[in-house]
């Protein structure tokens, strides 16, 4: 069994007359665009909350990947008692939320006070993250939950020409478009969301005018956690909910952040729609036209963190105009990271 | 009823494999500050080496046509030859482990390429990881070379010649633990040389021991060389221990593992390292016999699982409460230190 979850929804048409094969690859095509875009807005979700601990908290959190998992099992069990997936997707929000923080105050704040480097903390997000996907595995056995569909029905909203378009399409991209207007908003036009940004942008001096760092860390948390939460809900109710799913998609999300320059929002926006189009539609031309096997599927991301953290750390943002880029990332010291 | 003797056989084995993977990382990051998250890499090649000799090369060794090296067939040559002829078999071994050691030593020098261009810590660590799972998928996803994902058997004991399968199995824990006492040697004498002394004013201080004229990039390349080729030897080991050679064995966990033995014994201590891996040798065989007993006596808690709720936790603890280890970094044993403590 492959844990890398792929289904496609339609074969790449082999057969018939060369009018009808146009027409269907056009099919083919569409379908798999549209996939690649539900896919690329529930990375863009995922790699959203990463950027959020990377740019404030300064943690590249390996336990993403959990919360994502508990997001998706949130969205398991509130089927149970509703078949709403308003009600999974908000419940998701809250519950994640609420795990992040817990997993903030009671792992990483103290671990700071102790005057741990930045490695000590990614080592022990690892371990952090490692512990709760066993939890999730020693309780998901005996409850027979290790890979289980939520019981909300995904239905064929509309056709788009022949192709059909599922639900959790409608749901999932203006939830990540409304989401990502609201933390546009948050940052730019609230007074949390100014200290946010003015901590992501030079720590030293943000301290100094007196920004109040435990309350932004908490809120960048609890951001973080309920964007993977609902980015979970619905992975889970696009394929199924294993105590595996997050960390499947925690390179790939990794790979957005990383294809993003690190700490830039828009950039990893930009990023998890282009993860999610290569994985997809790039992966299916590729074993249409070359022959690749879906096998080699993960390797698409993983080269993009290899490229672009060899050659290009600075990511997209780094090719834009030098006012957008990162200080950090300009800065040749090392030292600028404590 | 547990077989005490198997139990200790077991353990000794796994004890040896584990301190040679400490040992390495030790010498990585404890000594160097590489951060090698793709230690796993590392050791599946040398599995990998280890599954190719066995199908390809023993055969041939033993003057037979190579037919079939990755079916039925082929598995049942290679018992057959590793059963009855003693001399072959071994030389055949010994070839597994010194083409292992050098094949880990090169990848470790290509890899070591990253490290010696990245700026920030963590980077290195996210480039390594996701080079072992590229490893990984790439043997996963060709299955000319191991079998693919259905991996490879036959890759029996090199002492299944001796017609007694608990002694064989003796005989080889000796060599593993032979072996790792060896690396615990070798390794003490390292870092208690100037090289090791270098390592660690590189991994403190590395503009300072530039400016004294040190080339900072090649300690780190050397270190990594080092660290690499044990971590390839363990795997070979560890490949002719288990008998079987699948890549999914090879998964990023793994590599925490060893992190986890480090960090627990203390970094920058070989004996640390030592201690960190009987730790968890220890942890291992004790969740893992649980599990068989708990699972005949069909309880509902996976007990393999629990190992790694266990392991997550311990290493937290650590990290929270003691970052130096069980055993701290002690000064470097030097002649004029010696003198000057008497």
């Amino acid at each position: 069994m492959s844990l890398w979850p792929y289904r496609s929804m339609m074969e790449p048409p082999m057969h018939g007359t060369q009018e009808l094969r146009r027409s269907a690859l056009l099919v083919w095509i569409i379908d798999s665009l549209i996939r690649s875009v539900l896919i690329g807005s529930l990375y863009t979700l995922m790699a959203l909350g990463l950027t959020m601990t990377i740019a404030v908290v300064r943690l590249p959190n390996f336990a993403h990947a959990e919360l994502i998992t508990v997001g998706a099992y949130v969205a398991v069990l509130s089927s149970l008692l509703c078949s709403d997936v308003a009600l999974a997707v908000a419940l998701a929000f809250v519950v994640t939320a609420l795990v992040a923080f817990i997993c903030h105050r009671a792992v990483y704040r103290p671990m700071r006070r102790r005057g741990a480097t930045m490695y000590t903390l990614v080592l022990s997000s690892f371990a952090l993250g490692l512990t709760m996907r066993y939890i999730l595995l020693v309780w998901a056995g005996p409850a027979e939950m290790l890979q289980i569909k939520p019981k909300i029905p995904v239905t064929v909203a509309f056709t788009l020409g022949e192709t059909p378009v599922l639900s959790v399409f409608v749901w999932s991209l203006p939830i990540a478009i409304f989401l990502v207007l609201v933390l546009h908003l948050l940052l730019h036009q609230t007074k949390i969301g100014k200290m946010m940004r003015a901590v992501a942008d030079n720590l030293t001096l943000s301290l100094v005018t007196g920004i109040d760092l435990e309350r932004v860390h908490d809120i960048a948390w609890i951001i973080a956690g309920g964007l993977a939460g609902i980015a979970g809900s619905l992975w889970a109710v696009l394929y199924y909910a294993t105590p595996y799913v997050g960390w499947m998609a925690l390179l790939s999300v990794f790979a957005a952040v990383v294809l993003g320059g690190l700490t830039s929002f828009t950039g990893a926006i930009a990023g998890g729609f282009i993860v999610g189009l290569s994985e997809n539609l790039l992966m299916e031309l590729l074993n249409r036209f070359a022959g690749l096997e879906f096998t080699y599927k993960p390797i698409i991301p993983f080269t993009i963190i290899l490229v672009v953290l060899m050659l290009r750390p600075a990511g997209l943002i780094g090719l834009l105009p030098s006012k957008t880029m990162h200080p950090r990332l300009k800065s040749n010291s090392r030292d600028a990271e404590t | 009823m547990i077989n005490i003797t198997s139990l200790l056989i077991t353990f000794a084995s796994f004890f040896g494999i584990y301190t040679i993977l400490s040992i390495s990382l030790n010498l990585e990051y404890g000594y160097g500050g590489q951060p090698n998250f793709g230690k796993v890499a590392f050791f599946a090649m040398g599995a990998f080496v280890a599954g190719i000799v066995a199908s390809r090369i023993l055969p041939l060794i033993a003057g037979m046509p190579v037919t079939d090296p990755l079916g039925p067939r082929g598995v049942e040559m290679r018992i057959a030859i590793s059963s009855t002829r003693p001399i072959e078999t071994v030389v055949a071994f010994t070839l597994t482990l010194i083409l292992a050691t050098v094949v880990g030593a090169f990848f470790g020098y290509i890899f070591s390429y990253p490290a010696l261009r990245i700026r920030e810590e963590w980077f290195l660590a996210m480039v390594l990881l996701v080079s072992g799972e590229i490893v990984r998928i790439i043997v996963r996803s060709y299955p000319p070379m191991v079998g693919g994902y259905q991996g490879l058997a036959g890759v029996s004991n090199p002492f299944r010649w001796v017609n007694d399968a608990t002694k064989a199995s003796t005989i080889y824990a000796g060599l593993i633990l032979t072996i790792a006492l060896a690396v615990y040697f070798l390794a003490e004498r390292l870092v208690n040389s100037p090289f090791g002394r270098l390592l660690k004013s590189v991994r403190d201080d590395p503009a300072a021991s530039m400016s004294l004229g040190k080339d900072i990039q090649l300690v780190r390349a050397q270190v990594l060389i080092i660290g690499s080729a044990l971590a390839a030897l363990a795997g070979a080991l560890y490949a002719h221990y288990i008998g079987f050679v699948t890549p999914d064995d090879f998964v990023p966990i793994r590599t925490f593992d060893v992190w986890v033995m480090v960090v627990l014994g203390g970094m920058a201590n070989n004996k640390g390292a030592v201690a960190g891996a009987a730790v968890m040798t220890t942890i291992d065989r004790a969740t893992a016999m649980l599990a068989v007993e708990l699972g005949t006596s069909s309880t509902f808690i996976e007990f393999n699982y629990v190992r790694y709720v266990l392991v997550g936790i311990l290493m937290i603890v650590m990290l929270m409460f003691r970052q130096r280890g069980l055993l701290p970094e002690k000064p470097v044993k030097t002649p004029a230190y010696e003198v000057m403590k008497d």
